[in-house]
């Protein structure tokens, strides 16, 4: 995807995330947070799952393979309720804003998590600068 | 250990230390394989100058001092809204902190609400911004 092609509304996903437990527990490993784990009786991270999503935006608008620098400028997350390993969740992003501020990109994406009945278990707000 | 609802009053927080090989596998762990954190050569021709962490990773501290401070209800309804404000960078020890700003009664339910940080060895806050978690 070309940078100059997004724009504000565009939505992204739905990406279905299904974690296992192995990932779930490199999560865990690599934050080093054994307290959140226990809070939810060995459920997924919800950061996980935000950070997860994030990724597949990232690499969706080729900023991976196209090499573009970028800072991750801020974050929102609101959780609802807990996912176990293994749980399908499907995340839809929309592109809440897009704006060129002296040559970079600011934009402004929002998730929403839901389970396999439509229920909203959490959702994000996430700003990226990307500076082509 | 009561849950911090006095306003004022500090969250116990920590010290991490976050290293290439925490990063690396916070990499695997979420996907984000975005260069910047991982290619020390790409990393170098940047603004930055030598690879950072993720934004994400400072944040899972903070999510981790709430989950400490507030265990029973931390993960009913808590809500985090952070900026990152400077990159940190491996072999750095950082400082995660909070106290409590104010508290809040919506709907007959009370809030608590929390500034939190995650400050660099310099002084310079890598993350700053605010965190609601329900009381009881």
């Amino acid at each position: 995807m070309n940078l100059d092609d997004l724009k504000s509304g565009q939505p992204f996903g739905p990406y279905a995330i299904e974690l296992p437990k192995a990932n779930a527990d490199a999560y865990i490993s690599a934050t080093g947070d054994d307290i959140s784990i226990h809070d939810f009786g060995g459920n997924i991270h919800p950061l996980h799952l935000d950070a997860y999503v994030l990724s597949r935006l990232i690499a969706e608008i080729g900023i991976v393979e196209n090499r573009i620098e970028t800072v991750h400028a801020g974050q929102q997350m609101a959780v609802h309720r807990t996912v176990s390993p293994g749980e399908t969740i499907v995340a839809n992003a929309t592109l809440k804003s897009c704006s060129n501020r002296r040559g970079s990109i600011w934009a402004i994406f929002e998730t929403v998590f839901a389970d396999d009945s439509g229920t909203k278990v959490a959702e994000s707000s996430s700003t990226i600068i990307m500076m082509p | 250990m009561s849950a911090p609802s006095t306003v004022g009053q500090s969250l116990n927080g920590f010290r991490r230390t976050v290293t290439q090989d925490r990063v690396t596998a916070y990499a695997y762990a979420s996907g984000d394989h975005n260069p910047i954190h991982l290619d020390k050569d790409f990393a170098e021709s940047t603004r930055f100058g030598q690879r950072i962490a993720h934004g994400m990773l400072s944040l899972a501290f903070v999510w981790e001092m709430l989950s400490l401070n507030y265990p029973s209800t931390w993960h009913k309804g808590g809500t985090v809204k952070t900026r990152f404000t400077s990159p940190v960078v491996p072999s750095e020890e950082v400082s995660v902190s909070g106290s409590v700003k104010r508290i809040r009664t919506i709907d007959g339910d009370r809030f608590v609400e929390c500034d939190v940080a995650v400050t660099r060895p310099n002084g310079e806050n890598a993350l700053t911004g605010s965190a609601t978690v329900p009381l009881a």
